[in-house]
C-alpha cells in the first residue's frame, strides 16, 4: 500500500517578516496599484557584478575550501543587511504617471538565493483573494536553464488550461505563438516565473509580445536573483520609474 | 497594448527576530522548549544571516531531537567556519550542517539528484524507481517485510520533510531549490556529471551522467567509460547554428529517416568513421548532421559502457509528461529519429544489465526482438508510445517490477502473467486468445494500488475467473471491473429493437445467452468460436473475483448481471464504490451496512426499483461513515 507524503506547499508556505512585501505586491496584483521605489538602489545595481549572479558560483567557491585548513572556532557574524543594500523603501504612485494603461505587468521579486522569493510568491499564488480574482486562470512555471522559446510557451500553454487536450501541439513556434495568443487574447490570467535566469533574455522578447494580449489586470510575477534582469531585462518603461527614484 | 514593469519588489534577508520565529515554527519545539535549548538555538539562528531557507533546514534537522548534546553538536560543526569573500556562502555553511545530519543511506540518494537540470521536476515513483535500479536501497529487516519500493518511499519522504526536495503545485512532483542542487553538485566527486558537463572532458570514473542532447554535437568517439551505470538524455536536438528553430521538421524527417537506417544498418567501425567528411555524402542538412552526430557520440558512449543500469530517454521532448496530456504524439521528428536509433543499436541486447530503461514520450513505435533478452530489466518506461506489436517473448523479463505504458500497449503484451513481479499493471484486457485470457493474472501476486480488468464479458467460465486469484492479491486498493456495455447494448436495443424501458425485467434466462441465441454467436479475432454452453451466466463469473480484503475502492461499469454475489457485503474497508450502467441490475446489494464506506456512487442502473430496502439490509445502523453519495439516471426507481 503507498502512503504518499503530504504533498502540499501550504507547509512550507509560513512566512513571516514579510508583511510589508505581500501587501504592496496584493495590492498591485487585485488593486492595479503603483509603486516607486524611494531609495537609492546604487548598492543593488553593483550586486550583480559580484558573484552571486554567476551561475555555479557556490560550486565554485565549495570546491575551493580545504577541510583541513578550516578552524573550529566561531565566525564571525557579519551584518548581512548592510552588504545587500540595506531597506527598500517604497511611495505608492497615485496619479498615473505612465500615461498609458498597461494590459499585463510584469512585477519582478529580487533577492539572493534562499532569500524567500518563491516562498513569497507561492503564498501569493495560493491567495484566496488571488485566486478568484484571476477565476483560476493562473500559471506556476519553474523555469530551467536554456530554456527554449517553444517550451516556455508550451509549458505556459499547458499550465493555463490543465484540463486541455493538446492534439496538434508539436513544435511548431508559429502555431504555438498562434495558440498561446488566441489563449490569452482578452483574458486576465496570473503568471508565475519562478527562478528566472539570465537565458531568459534571448526568448523574452516574443515571449512579452504574446503576453501583452492579456486583459488588462493581467500579472506576471517573475522570481530572479538578478537585479540587473529585474529593472532592464523585462521592463519597458521600468527605467523611467528608475530614473526618477533616483535622481 | 503593453507590457508594464513595476518597480522590482527586493527581498531583503530577515530580522533576527522573524528569523528565530521562524527557525522556532519549523523546529516545533513548542512544548518541549527549555532554556537550555533555546539559547543554543538562538546561537544557531546568530549564523544564518537572515536567511528563511537555512533557518528551515535547519529547524526541521533538529525537530524532534531535543537534547542539548545533538543541539550543541550541530552548533559546533565546523561548516560554520566555511567562509570565503563570497556573499552568501554563508547558506552554503548551513546546507553543510543539514547535509552532516543526514543518515549515510539519504547521502547517496541526495548526491544522485545532482545531476538532473536545474529545476527539474521530480516524480516521486520515478526518482524512487531510479534509486533502486541504481541498489541504492537495500531492504531493512528489522521492520518486518517490505518492499524496496515502501524502503525508497520513506527515504524520498525523509528527503521531503528535510526540505532537500520541495513539493510543487502538482501531487507526487518535486523540485529542488537551487541551492541544495549547486551544493549537491560541490560534494560530487569524479563519479557524477550532470547536464551542463562537456562531452569532451568526460572523466573515466563517471557512474552517473546526464547530457544535454544539445552536447553532443561534437564529433568524439573515443569514449572509455567503461563504469557507466546511469546515462540519462535531455533536451531534444537543436540546430545551434540556424537562428530559429523554424526550419518545418517534416521536411526533414525523411532524411533524417534515412540517415538513421544507414546508422544502424552499418557495422561499429562505419559508424565511428562517420565524420563531417562523410556525412556530406547522405545529406547536406545541416540538422540532419547534428542528428547523425548525437547518433554517433551516444552510440559509442554506449558501446563501452556494458554494465550500463540505467538508460532514459524520457526526457527528450520539453515537457512531454505535461504536453502530451492525452497520450498522444502526432509530431515525429528528430528525438524519434534518434529513439529508433537506440533502439535498433547493435549494443542494446548486449547491455545485460540493464535494469531502468525508459522510452516515454520518444515517439518510437516499435520495440526490437532483442529487448526481451534484457532479463534483469526492473523497470520499462513506454509511456505515450504506440506499438502495433511487441515482441512475443515480452514475458521474459521476468525481472520487471514496472512497466509504465498505456492500456493499448500493455493488452498488446502476450503471456503477461509470466511477468510475476510487475506491481503496476494499471489496465488488463481479457481477450479470449492464449496468452491473453484472465488466467493470466493468476501469478501476478505483487500488483498493487489500482487496477481495472476491463471486457469482462470475454471471461469464459468460472474456473478462469477464480485462477485470476484477485482475493490473494493484498496490494490492489482500488479495483475497477468492467464489461464493455456496447456489447449489452447492441445486443439489446439495437438487435431487439427495444426501448429501455420497455424491457420486460421479468424474463428470467440471463442476459448473456439470450444474447447468444439469437445474436451472432461471438467469435475472438483467431476466429476460434466460444461454446455458449460453456459460458456461466456474469454472477458467477463475479462470484469468482472476489477482491482482497482491504480493497478500499471498488468501481464496477457495465455488469450484465442482475444481482451482486455475496462478497460486496463483506468488504469490511471498502471506502468508495461506483456502479454503474448496469442495465439488468435489479437489486442493490446492503452496502449500508459497510463501515467505512464514505462514498457512493451509482448511476445508469435502469431496472434498480427499490434502493433503500436493498441497501439497508437488515441493520438499523446503515452508512455511519457516508459523506457523498449521488444516484443519477436510475428510470425505474419507485420511490
Amino acid at each position: 500500500m503507498r502512503n504518499d507524503s503530504a504533498s502540499s506547499t501550504s507547509y512550507h508556505t509560513y512566512v513571516v517578516g514579510r508583511d510589508k512585501e505581500l501587501a504592496m505586491i496584493l495590492d498591485m496584483v487585485l488593486e492595479d496599484a503603483q509603486f516607486k521605489v524611494a531609495t537609492s538602489l546604487e548598492s543593488w545595481a553593483s550586486a550583480d557584478t559580484l558573484q552571486i549572479s554567476q551561475k555555479g558560483w557556490i560550486i565554485e567557491t565549495l570546491q575551493n575550501i580545504n577541510p583541513s585548513q578550516q578552524r573550529h572556532e566561531d565566525a564571525e557574524v557579519s551584518p548581512y543587511q548592510k552588504e545587500m543594500g540595506g531597506t527598500i523603501e517604497y511611495t505608492q504612485v497615485y496619479n498615473n504617471t505612465v500615461g498609458e494603461l498597461m494590459n499585463s505587468i510584469i512585477i519582478p521579486m529580487v533577492g539572493i538565493s534562499g532569500v524567500g522569493k518563491t516562498t513569497l510568491a507561492q503564498l501569493i499564488f495560493n491567495d484566496k483573494r488571488v485566486q478568484k480574482h484571476f477565476q483560476g486562470q493562473s500559471a506556476w512555471i519553474y523555469c530551467t536553464d536554456n530554456i527554449r522559446k517553444e517550451e516556455l510557451m508550451t509549458k505556459i500553454l499547458v499550465s493555463l488550461q490543465p484540463q486541455r487536450k493538446i492534439l496538434d501541439l508539436g513544435f511548431d513556434l508559429n502555431s504555438l505563438h498562434d495558440q498561446l495568443q488566441s489563449f490569452i487574447e482578452g483574458k486576465r490570467f496570473l503568471l508565475v516565473l519562478d527562478d528566472v535566469s539570465d537565458d531568459i533574455r534571448a526568448v523574452w522578447g516574443d515571449v512579452k509580445s504574446v503576453l501583452s494580449r492579456g486583459a488588462p489586470g493581467s500579472v506576471v510575477l517573475v522570481t530572479t536573483q538578478l537585479y540587473g534582469l529585474a529593472s532592464c531585462g523585462c521592463g519597458d518603461y521600468s527605467s523611467n520609474i528608475f530614473e526618477s527614484a533616483t535622481v | 497594448m503593453a507590457v508594464g514593469t513595476t518597480a522590482p519588489i527586493f527581498l531583503n534577508p530577515l530580522q533576527y527576530d522573524d528569523l528565530w520565529k521562524l527557525f522556532k515554527h519549523h523546529a516545533s519545539f513548542g512544548n518541549q522548549s527549555t532554556q537550555a535549548l533555546e539559547s543554543i538555538g538562538r546561537k544557531i539562528v546568530d549564523k544564518l544571516h537572515g536567511l528563511p531557507l537555512a533557518a528551515i533546514m535547519i529547524a526541521v534537522s533538529l525537530r524532534n531531537y531535543y537534547d542539548e548534546v545533538c543541539w550543541n553538536r550541530l552548533l559546533k560543526s565546523w561548516w560554520w567556519s566555511v567562509s570565503s569573500n563570497s556573499l552568501g556562502i554563508h547558506i552554503a555553511a548551513s546546507l553543510g550542517v543539514c547535509y552532516c545530519e543526514l543518515p549515510a543511506y539519504l547521502r547517496q540518494c541526495l548526491i544522485y539528484c545532482s545531476i538532473f537540470p536545474r529545476n527539474y521536476i521530480f516524480g516521486k515513483y520515478e526518482l524512487i524507481q531510479m534509486w533502486i535500479a541504481n541498489g541504492f536501497v537495500e531492504l531493512d529487516n528489522t521492520v518486518g517485510p517490505r518492499s524496496l519500493e515502501d524502503v525508497a518511499a520513506k527515504w524520498f519522504d525523509e528527503l521531503v520533510n528535510r526540505c532537500f526536495l520541495q513539493p510543487t503545485f502538482w501531487e507526487l512532483q518535486y523540485v529542488m531549490h537551487d541551492l541544495v542542487r549547486d551544493f549537491t553538485i560541490a560534494l560530487t566527486s569524479n563519479e557524477y556529471r550532470g547536464v551542463d558537463c562537456e562531452l569532451a572532458h568526460l572523466p573515466q570514473s563517471v557512474r552517473h551522467l546526464s547530457v544535454s542532447m544539445e552536447n553532443t554535437n561534437v564529433p568524439r568517439t573515443d569514449y572509455n567509460i567503461k563504469n557507466l551505470r546511469s546515462l540519462m538524455l535531455f533536451g531534444g536536438l537543436r540546430d545551434s547554428n540556424s537562428s530559429e528553430c523554424n526550419t518545418t521538421v517534416g521536411s526533414l524527417l525523411e532524411k533524417s529517416y534515412g540517415t538513421v537506417d544507414c546508422l544502424t544498418e552499418i557495422s561499429y567501425d562505419t559508424v565511428d568513421n562517420i565524420s563531417e567528411g562523410c556525412s556530406d555524402a547522405i545529406g547536406n542538412d545541416h540538422a540532419d548532421i547534428i542528428l547523425k552526430r548525437s547518433c554517433v557520440t551516444i552510440g559509442s558512449i554506449l558501446r563501452k559502457s556494458t554494465c550500463l543500469w540505467l538508460l532514459n530517454l524520457s526526457n527528450m521532448r520539453p515537457n512531454a509528461a505535461l504536453a502530451c496530456s492525452d497520450n498522444q504524439l502526432l509530431v515525429e521528428d528528430h528525438v524519434t529519429a534518434f529513439a529508433r536509433f537506440i533502439t535498433r543499436h547493435h549494443m542494446l541486447p548486449h547491455l545485460t544489465h540493464l535494469r531502468f530503461l525508459d522510452f516515454s514520450y520518444s515517439g518510437i513505435t516499435e520495440l526490437p526482438d532483442s529487448l526481451c533478452t534484457l532479463c534483469n530489466l526492473q523497470v520499462l518506461g513506454l509511456r505515450s508510445c504506440r506499438f502495433t506489436q511487441l515482441p512475443r517473448s515480452m514475458n521474459s523479463l521476468i525481472s520487471l517490477r514496472h512497466l509504465h505504458a498505456d492500456a493499448d500497449t500493455i493488452a498488446l503484451i502476450h503471456g503477461i502473467g509470466g511477468l510475476t513481479k510487475l506491481q503496476d499493471l494499471h489496465e488488463f484486457r481479457v481477450k479470449t486468445e492464449d496468452g491473453y485470457r484472465i488466467t493470466e493474472l493468476r501469478d501476478m501476486r505483487y500488483i498493487e494500488g489500482s487496477l481495472c480488468i476491463s471486457d469482462l464479458q470475454k471471461v469464459v467460465n468460472r474456473a478462469e475467473a477464480t485462477q485470476a486469484n484477485l482475493s490473494r492479491k493484498d496490494g490492489i486498493t482500488c479495483l475497477h471491473l468492467k464489461w464493455d456495455r456496447n456489447q449489452s447494448l447492441k445486443g439489446k436495443y439495437n438487435h431487439f429493437g427495444k426501448e429501455l424501458s420497455q424491457y420486460d425485467i421479468g424474463q428470467k434466462e440471463p442476459l448473456h445467452v439470450i444474447l447468444l441465441q439469437k445474436n451472432d454467436i461471438p467469435s475472438d479475432i483467431s476466429g476460434s468460436i466460444v461454446n455458449p454452453s460453456t459460458l456461466d451466466p456474469p454472477i458467477n463469473i463475479l462470484q469468482c473475483l472476489v477482491p482482497p480484503r482491504n480493497l478500499q475502492k471498488l468501481k464496477i461499469f457495465g455488469y450484465p448481471g442482475y444481482s451482486f454475489p455475496d462478497w460486496v457485503q463483506g468488504l469490511r474497508y471498502i471506502q468508495v464504490i461506483e456502479i454503474s450502467h448496469c442495465i439488468e441490475l435489479q437489486v442493490l446489494p446492503p452496502i449500508g451496512q459497510l463501515e467505512h464506506l464514505r462514498k457512493l456512487k451509482s448511476y445508469e442502473l435502469p431496472s434498480i426499483k427499490d434502493v433503500s430496502s436493498d441497501v439497508y439490509g437488515t441493520s438499523n445502523m446503515v452508512f455511519r461513515s457516508l459523506e457523498e453519495l449521488s444516484f443519477g439516471s436510475m428510470v425505474k426507481w419507485e420511490n
